[in-house]
């Protein structure tokens, strides 16, 4: 006899296998692990690393003043608070918008990686990990608020003008990809043995 | 049966003692294991406030500032709206469905909740509730949305000295409160019973 819950409603059954079921409380399919969660958290994460290259290089918001256009990008921006010697803005502005999203994605594939691969890291830290990047990732969003802010509050027409730039399509991409990737992963995984998670 | 729970952070089952604590820990991974959670009509009441908020929310400026005699303010609706003008279908439509839609529907969703918990008839399904609950929970940005506001406070200031929050802003803040404390007082499992 072996034990299997519903992730959805978390009631508990006694079954004589793993082999998917119904759930009659909340008509969820009930497996033992999240299915192919592993390979698709991982392509996801990857779509998303290979995002972050234009959310990089292009410009997140055009703005132009007095007719003259001009593209800024994240790390035109850091550069230029830099030069002013405003160190602790330049600092803020790398963190959040360039750290901890390539923290995110690189921390997600570092797990990933450990269930292949030996490590003597804990499964309690790993988790640790796993649990932190699962809360911070709603908070990357900032960056797409702040343009769209920015675009609808300063609209002067010819005089001071700020529009969204490609790069915040990217940028965006990479965000809802990070937490799609997140949510799907089935943290149970860590724990089992190797080659019995397979179903 | 019913006193055993799963862990779903690490798999493992855990029989859990009859005691009156709310949380225990999986003796495992250490992390916090729920299984009992609060759930008081007073959620209804706050997701009426506030629905109720976020209507005069949108009436009125987050930030406000003047510009050569010009003034400038931006609402809820047109930093989505802004960005549908200027053909960023995608980001736009995930601003609003993370700022608008998703509130706004979280509220709906405790509501209906509680409505038909006490009605014969039930119009909706438990699933759908139930699923709808969990997904505009998680893509619902808000909180989110007003850290943001302070940030771009923060950057038009260092360029517009007459930058300033206005009355929309201060509305937002108190629906926050509401809408967290809607969602801090409800537990979805009780439509499932």
């Amino acid at each position: 006899m072996i034990l299997v819950s519903c992730k959805n409603c978390h009631k508990v059954y006694e079954k004589e296998d793993y082999t998917s079921f119904k759930c009659n409380k909340c008509n969820h399919i009930v497996r033992r692990r999240v299915k192919n969660s592993l390979q698709i958290s991982l392509a996801l994460v990857l779509t998303a690393l290979f995002l972050f290259i234009p959310a990089m290089i292009y410009p997140m918001m055009e703005v132009s003043q007095l007719g003259v256009e001009e593209g800024s990008t994240i790390i035109e921006g850091i550069i230029s608070f830099l030069s002013h010697g405003d160190y602790f803005i330049a600092f803020v502005i790398l963190t959040a918008s360039v750290i901890i999203p390539l923290i995110k994605l690189l921390g997600l594939l570092f797990i990933f990686s450990t269930l292949i691969i030996n490590t003597r890291l804990k499964n309690k830290t790993k988790i640790k990990i796993f649990y932190f990047i699962e809360t911070i990732g709603k908070w990357s969003m900032i960056d797409i608020y702040v343009v769209a802010i920015l675009a609808s509050i300063v609209q002067l027409d010819e005089i001071f003008n700020i529009k969204g730039g490609i790069a915040a399509t990217s940028f965006a991409l990479v965000v809802v990809f990070t937490m799609i990737a997140a949510h799907r992963f089935d943290t149970r995984i860590i724990w089992d043995e190797p080659r019995e998670n397979r179903e | 049966m019913n006193n055993i729970i799963e862990c779903y952070h690490c798999g493992l089952f855990v029989k859990k003692e009859d005691s009156l604590k709310q949380k225990i820990k999986c003796p495992r991974c250490g992390s916090k294991l729920k299984y009992k959670s609060f759930h008081s009509l007073d959620s209804l009441y706050y997701a009426i406030t506030a629905l109720l908020l976020f209507i005069l929310l949108n009436i009125y400026p987050l930030i406000t500032l003047s510009l050569n005699g010009t003034e400038l303010k931006s609402t809820l609706f047109s930093s989505f709206l802004i960005l549908f003008e200027q053909d960023f279908i995608f980001v736009s439509l995930l601003i609003f469905f993370t700022i608008i839609l998703a509130p706004i529907l979280n509220s709906i969703v405790i509501i209906f909740a509680f409505i038909q918990n006490s009605m014969q008839r039930k119009p909706i399904s438990k699933r759908i509730l139930f699923d709808s609950f969990h997904f505009f929970k998680t893509w619902g940005f808000i909180e989110v949305f007003i850290v943001s506001i302070i940030v771009t406070y923060i950057k038009l200031l260092g360029m517009i000295s007459t930058t300033r929050f206005d009355i929309g802003f201060y509305i937002m803040l108190a629906y926050i409160f509401m809408f967290y404390m809607s969602n801090k007082k409800f537990d979805i499992k009780s439509v499932l019973e």
